[in-house]
């Protein structure tokens, strides 16, 4: 046994992880709020108003950090899918169900931004465009996982079965990204023209950058979070759980 | 696992569906009430539908697919099948796309020879007819390949087909993409094998993943 397949192996194990996330959670928390708040200070302040959009371009600190998240946290469900499919680590399962709706949150925050941002900027709410229509797609696949998780009572057939819809649907997500980009060149005639995107200046770029690695702790501080109370909840009747409670 | 357990599978199936055939072509008459319903909700000029045809033609052909996904597994689980069938040491990958092949005959194909009238009716050319046919015979395979894996995930629960409909639908894109976008380019003159090329991809995509991902699925629920 090497050592990284026992650290493998002892991370899977309920009690560790739930004691390695307690020490860990300040790590996420705090940097999290630093950085998204140095980030938007950035943002709504010292980043130079776009020539071309005016102010309204600062909605993008709030949009396209959601929506990298949106993707990063479905591929991560995969990938955790993957280890639960091979080795049944229950970490992982628990990982799943509990990402799943924060991964469902940034992706609704991000269409939510990208409408708002879309109204004064293309005169319009909503476009048939294809990266609107696949991260809509997106968020009916984390509703699916949801659902899915909802309905199974038993918690590892749950995950289970949420592993496999993930594995599905991250083969899935880039075939669906193309044929909708294709459908979309096929269908569109003149009517919206995408603003063209010049290179950043670093003003506008670093905030940008600060807010992203602010969400990506944001998400490991709440999904740490989540799955602790998870990780009791399923092992609620094993002995360790009663001695971290009655502590 | 012998020639003769194969023959004997496939005749099992086939003697399934055909004593349940009406339930079977349930699909088939969803699909054509699906596609006489549209033209009641616009001025039915043969421009207008001809527009709308192959949005309509696949909009309707996934609703037959998913509707008829709630039978696929149900008895599989109730009888006992499953068990057996995971307890043995026959594949079960093997039998499920045997099974999903018989599910096809008896769902999808009817689909393909319906559309070859329903698409005349909705005003395409008789060479977008024909593509209409095909770009069926290509994709509701695919349709029903990712619907069973669906229908495995959401076998054991009661009333898992509004829950299966919700995790294939998303998953059904391009298909619906491909398929609809072949008989818009044979309408309008022009060349429609590249989307039904990329359909045939997607078909064979899902011909080797998705009995495995079904095995798996139902595994993982039954057990």
């Amino acid at each position: 046994m090497s050592v990284l397949s026992t650290t493998f192996h002892r991370w899977g194990s309920p009690p560790t992880f739930y004691r390695f996330a307690g020490r860990a959670l300040p790590w996420f928390g705090w940097p999290a709020v630093l950085l998204i708040v140095w980030g938007l200070f950035g943002a709504l302040w010292q980043a130079p108003a776009d020539y071309q959009q005016g102010e309204g371009f600062r909605i993008i600190y709030a949009h396209v950090p959601a929506a990298w998240m949106s993707l990063f946290i479905y591929t991560s469900m995969a990938v955790a899918g993957t280890i639960v499919l091979i080795w049944r680590m229950k970490v992982a399962e628990v990982y799943i169900a509990e990402a799943a709706l924060i991964g469902a949150g940034f992706t609704a925050v991000s269409l939510a931004t990208g409408m708002l941002w879309g109204k004064p900027m293309w005169g319009t709410w909503w476009v048939w465009d294809a990266r609107l229509t696949s991260q809509l797609i997106l968020l009916f696949l984390y509703l699916g996982v949801l659902a899915l998780h909802q309905s199974l009572p038993d918690a590892r057939t749950a995950a289970r079965a949420c592993a496999i819809l993930a594995v599905v649907g991250v083969i899935n997500v880039p075939v669906v990204h193309y044929s909708v980009e294709w459908w979309n060149t096929l269908h569109q005639g003149a009517s919206i023209t995408r603003l063209d995107k010049p290179a950043m200046p670093a003003a506008m770029l670093w905030p940008l950058l600060q807010v992203a690695l602010g969400c990506m702790l944001f998400f490991g501080w709440v999904v740490l979070l989540r799955m602790r109370s998870g990780i009791l909840w399923r092992e609620r009747r094993q002995r360790w759980v009663q001695e971290v409670l009655s502590q | 696992m012998g020639q003769a357990d194969v023959k004997h599978i496939v005749y099992r199936e086939v003697r399934n569906y055909w004593s349940n055939r009406y339930e079977a072509l349930q699909g088939l008459a969803v699909f054509v009430v699906v596609c006489a319903m549209f033209p009641l909700g616009v001025k039915p000029s043969a421009d207008t539908l001809a527009v709308m045809a192959p949005a309509v033609l696949w909009g309707s052909a996934l609703l037959a697919c998913v509707f008829g996904l709630e039978t696929l597994y149900r008895q599989e689980i109730r009888d006992g099948w499953l068990e057996q069938v995971a307890t043995s040491t026959w594949p079960l990958p093997l039998l499920l796309g045997i099974k999903l092949f018989t599910h096809w005959c008896f769902t999808g194909l009817p689909v393909c020879f319906a559309s070859l009238m329903v698409g005349y009716s909705l005003g395409l050319s008789s060479e977008a007819t024909g593509v209409a046919a095909i770009s069926l015979a290509l994709g509701t395979p695919a349709l029903i390949g990712l619907g069973s894996i669906a229908a495995a995930l959401t076998a054991n629960l009661t009333g898992g087909a509004m829950l299966s409909a919700l995790l294939v639908l998303p998953l059904y894109v391009p298909v619906m993409v491909f398929g609809a976008s072949a008989i818009e380019l044979a309408q309008n003159g022009g060349e429609s094998t590249a989307p039904l090329y990329l359909l045939s991809c997607f078909l064979l995509l899902t011909l080797c993943l998705a009995p495995l991902a079904s095995a798996m699925a139902l595994r993982a629920v039954a057990e």
